[in-house]
């Protein structure tokens, strides 16, 4: 009998706390942003990146009140390890238990594809402001939005450049066997399809390869000047010293996972002269641009890159959209991202697609003593 | 031209293949053990490396010489706590402390250096020799003669030294050297520190070519690869085991696929297993 009464009277409570804590929620809710990313593993420079930049973002949002009308913004980070596996665990985890109503994140785009059925699954936005690979986004997956540039458009750029201003027509492709090196590659080949240019090499090689020598043994026989190259900045390092040791003398093309300071760390002088499709670079003379660099450097006491900027502009952009959703409902949050179509950020203006893709114009930039310069937009 | 190319960058990838493959011997016949931290070492050789020559702002050769004598000592305190307090049990279960060892040195290396790849500054520059049409980088020629040197000394070391005599000895038959006052106990941790020592070593050269990572200790399937290539028990065998590896893995990668370069290996590797268990030079 007491037994019983007193699950009666734990019911009662549990009742009462659920509804103070939803009547508590006008105005003063907390906005849980589930952070995605690869805190941990080869890949975590981008963790850093996405940390430093939301965190920066986050803070700055509060300070001036949080977002009005619905509350203060609250960070909870999973760690993807940069591994698929994992990385659907810790989206699982910021969905079913954390209760998020966004997720930022993933980096790579390989992680980033599998986390989105569970996102979509669970009817929860999520905004990734890393991943480029094309079929992360125009697949119907409603709920997928992106700050970062899509590589069916970066190459298209990169082609255009590569045909029309560089006046290349002996063209190779390089690229790593994965989601976002594969579809760097496809963007560029179609890129290059369309000015009636088809590559006279198209290699592939693996995550963590050491040697390149086949691949650029092939690109040398092709009489290829010219090198798109699609792939992360470890390998992207070792290959293109192997390429000068082979007597490689290559112009090379490739996109933004390559504007990653790790890469100039790495590559030292074969670094120098490589043609980067960015969103951001820090010398860009925009006072927008500069009071951003201004700010993060006064915080990091280091230089922003790209990917910091494209963070930065994400949780701006879910600042905006949750302000016009008015609350966190998540269908509301998605209209309200769809709406936003010309939001001024430290990438340039933002412009949604129905596809969720974002359209704001990218710009070129290259190593020229050891760091990266604007090149062309 | 490319042949003579891919020839030499076979040779200078091999002599590292060599100098852990090496170490493996002497483990394996001092020991009866095969070391599955071995690779791992490898890494915290690079690692201790570029603590010492970035961080510190140590020269290279101090750097080398510190980070070498760090991991041999670390091999030390390996033997004393995980190899020998186990070893009365069986085999299988020092085997399995060895790969225990290696996770916990990832580990380290995960959270102390990070996820991602570190480079060594090249210590004689990145700007290639050209040698009779060859592009050489300064690190390979360093690669290669460091390598021939240690093993030159460790050469010196066993034929000329007491110790190294006793080492032999130990290593060629343990209850003979035994009877003969050989302490062995000692004999078989110094055998043990000795060889990851010279991995430690490899870790340090290769770090400027193909960087640091906290997972580069795989490598050691490779060392594996050479020494059943050369017969398991012999120096000689693991040098030249190692050395050929190298190539043959540059003339792949070059002139078959590089994207298979690893699957077409590993075939060889259970082909021999298949028809010469004994090794490619062991006559029987």
């Amino acid at each position: 009998m007491t037994k019983r009464r007193g699950v009666w009277v734990l019911l009662a409570a549990l009742a009462v706390g659920a509804g103070l804590g939803a009547a508590g929620g006008v105005g003063a809710e907390e906005i849980k942003i589930g952070v995605l990313a690869p805190l941990t593993g080869p890949a975590s420079s981008w963790g850093e990146y996405t940390r430093d930049a939301a965190e920066m973002a986050v803070d700055e949002i509060n300070a001036a009140g949080g977002v009005k009308g619905v509350g203060k913004m609250k960070l909870i980070y999973e760690d993807s390890e940069g591994n698929p596996k994992a990385g659907v665990t810790a989206a699982t985890k910021l969905v079913n238990r954390h209760k998020v109503h966004v997720v930022l994140g993933e980096a790579l785009s390989s992680v980033t594809l599998p986390t989105m059925a569970v996102t979509q699954r669970a009817e929860i936005p999520q905004l990734t402001a890393i991943s480029g690979a094309p079929e992360v986004t125009g697949s119907g997956n409603k709920w997928i939005f992106r700050t970062q540039i899509n590589q069916k458009y970066s190459g298209d750029l990169l082609a255009d450049w590569a045909v029309n201003r560089l006046g290349f027509k002996k063209i190779a492709i390089m690229h790593a066997n994965e989601p976002f090196g594969a579809g760097g590659a496809e963007g560029f080949r179609a890129g290059l399809a369309k000015r009636d240019v088809k590559p006279v090499a198209f290699e592939r090689f693996n995550r963590d390869d050491k040697d390149f020598s086949g691949q650029l043994r092939r690109i040398k026989e092709s009489g290829s000047k010219l090198l798109g190259f699609f792939g992360f900045h470890t390998e992207a390092a070792i290959a293109f010293k192997q390429a000068k040791q082979l007597g490689l003398d290559l112009t090379v093309l490739t996109n933004d996972a390559l504007a990653n300071p790790k890469f100039l760390e790495l590559a030292g002088p074969d670094a120098e002269g490589v043609i980067i499709s960015s969103m951001f670079i820090a010398d860009d003379p925009d006072p927008l641009v500069q009071e951003f660099v201004k700010r993060f450097k006064a915080r990091y006491n280091r230089e922003p890159n790209q990917f910091h900027a494209s963070v930065y502009d994400a949780v701006s952009i879910l600042k905006e959209a949750f302000q016009r959703a008015g609350s966190t409902n998540n269908v509301k949050l998605r209209e309200a991202l769809l709406s936003i179509q010309d939001l001024r950020g430290v990438t340039g203006v933002h412009k949604f697609d129905e596809n969720g893709d974002d359209r704001k114009p990218f710009l070129l930039e290259t190593v020229k003593g050891g760091k990266y310069v604007f090149y062309a937009k | 031209m490319i042949v003579a190319q891919l020839l030499f960058n076979g040779i200078a990838t091999g002599a590292i293949y060599s100098l852990i493959a090496l170490g493996l011997v002497m483990i394996l016949r001092a020991l009866d053990l095969i070391n599955f931290a071995h690779g791992d070492l490898v890494m915290v050789g690079g690692f201790l490396a570029i603590t010492f020559n970035v961080t510190l702002g140590l020269p290279f050769p101090v750097a080398f010489v510190l980070a070498v004598l760090a991991v041999g000592l670390l091999g030390l305190v390996i033997e004393r706590l995980c190899i020998r307090t186990i070893k009365g049990a069986s085999l299988m279960n020092v085997v399995t402390a060895t790969i225990g060892v290696g996770l916990i040195l990832q580990t380290w290396g995960l959270v102390v250096y990070g996820g991602e790849a570190i480079r060594l500054p090249h210590p004689l520059g990145e700007e290639f020799l050209d040698v009779f049409g060859l592009k050489i980088l300064p690190q390979q020629l360093l690669i290669v003669s460091v390598t021939l040197l240690l093993m030159l000394l460790l050469q010196a070391f066993f034929y000329l030294t007491r110790t190294g005599m006793a080492m032999r000895a130990v290593m060629n038959d343990r209850e003979t050297a035994s009877l003969m006052g050989v302490n062995v106990r000692s004999m078989m941790a110094l055998t043990f520190a000795i060889s990851i020592a010279l991995g430690g070593a490899a870790g340090v050269l290769v770090a400027p070519v193909t960087f640091v990572t906290f997972n580069m200790g795989i490598i050691v399937v490779k060392a594996f690869t050479a020494l059943i290539l050369g017969g398991m028990f012999s120096f000689g065998g693991a040098i030249v085991g190692g050395l050929l590896l190298g190539v043959f893995e540059n003339f792949m990668r070059g002139f078959v696929s590089s994207a298979y370069g690893d699957t077409i290996i590993f075939t060889l590797l259970i082909l021999v297993l298949i028809f010469r268990p004994e090794g490619l030079f062991t006559t029987k």
